[in-house]
């Protein structure tokens, strides 16, 4: 009798994780096998959903017991990200964590405990990134003049572009020296007209 | 309120690498700090308007810090 328990035990946990993945699915874009690229791609109509059918349940990514503090409920709680920072730079899905989690460069890798989303749905995230993240009617997070936080890196090359209203990450900045070297950004100002960034590479304010 | 645009919009090559800048009444002050492995002491002073270099402040050695006191109106150099 007693070998009876590990065995049961086993199921139970078996039946545990697959009831984990039984809401799992994947909404593709309708009739195609890949991202239109010569249309937008709508967040409330192919990324929400999505986001609604794998991720957003109480305890995971939904309402209640949000992991981390993300919801990916809508435009506005996805783009706020969660309680680390921003999942998501507009226009950089390269650099944006939450295509890391799902790609699996990231881990673990998310959905957690259920299979990897489906291709052509991660090529549709990364494409609305790509797209600047827009909510359906045109808006892209922090797009407009406000407080901002200019962070040069150095050993990347990057340009942070930091919301004082968000305090995340809003933009992305790389701009190579015109000599060929790669950028090596050392300071940053601005004011609500410009950003000037050095750069030590090339010996150029840009 | 118009969107903001986050591109490149020019660029200015000066004698040695900006360290440090400040920005301040439609000037950028950049101090240069090394050219090359040498220390260096002179801080470039661009229009903003059109990124021209309008002159050069040469100061001890290389300035690695740049702030303005508004009540003074003075740039102080570290």
């Amino acid at each position: 009798m007693k070998s009876f328990w590990p065995g049961l035990v086993c199921l139970l946990l078996l039946l545990l994780m697959l009831s984990a993945c039984k809401y799992t699915m994947a909404l593709l874009p309708p009739g195609r096998d890949a991202p239109d690229r010569n249309v937008p791609v709508s967040f409330e109509h192919l990324v929400s959903p999505n986001f609604q059918a794998n991720c957003a349940f109480n305890g995971c990514h939904g309402e209640q017991n949000a992991q981390v503090g993300l919801q990916l409920l809508s435009w506005e709680t996805v783009v706020r990200g969660s309680e680390a920072g921003e999942v998501i730079i507009p226009y950089w899905p390269e650099q944006s964590l939450i295509m890391d989690m799902l790609t699996g460069r990231d881990q673990p890798q998310m959905p957690f405990n259920c299979a990897p989303l489906d291709s052509v749905l991660i090529d549709t995230f990364r494409l609305w990134i790509a797209e600047g993240a827009p909510r359906d009617d045109g808006t892209i997070l922090y797009s407009e003049p406000g407080p901002r936080l200019i962070v040069p890196n150095w050993e990347d090359g990057w340009t942070s572009v930091i919301s004082l209203d968000g305090l995340v990450i809003s933009r992305l900045i790389q701009v190579a020296a015109d000599d060929g070297s790669p950028p090596r950004p050392v300071h940053g100002v601005g004011d609500s007209e410009s950003m000037y960034v050095a750069e030590e590479n090339g010996s150029q304010i840009r | 309120m118009a969107a903001a645009d986050f591109s490149l919009q020019g660029a200015v090559r000066l004698a040695a690498p900006p360290f440090r800048l400040l920005l301040h009444a439609g000037k950028i002050y950049a101090a240069h700090r090394l050219r090359g492995t040498q220390p260096d002491n002179r801080i470039s002073v661009l229009d903003t308007s059109t990124l021209d270099v309008r002159t050069t402040i040469t100061v001890q050695q290389e300035p690695v810090a740049l702030t303005y006191d508004p009540h003074t109106q003075r740039t102080y150099v570290a």
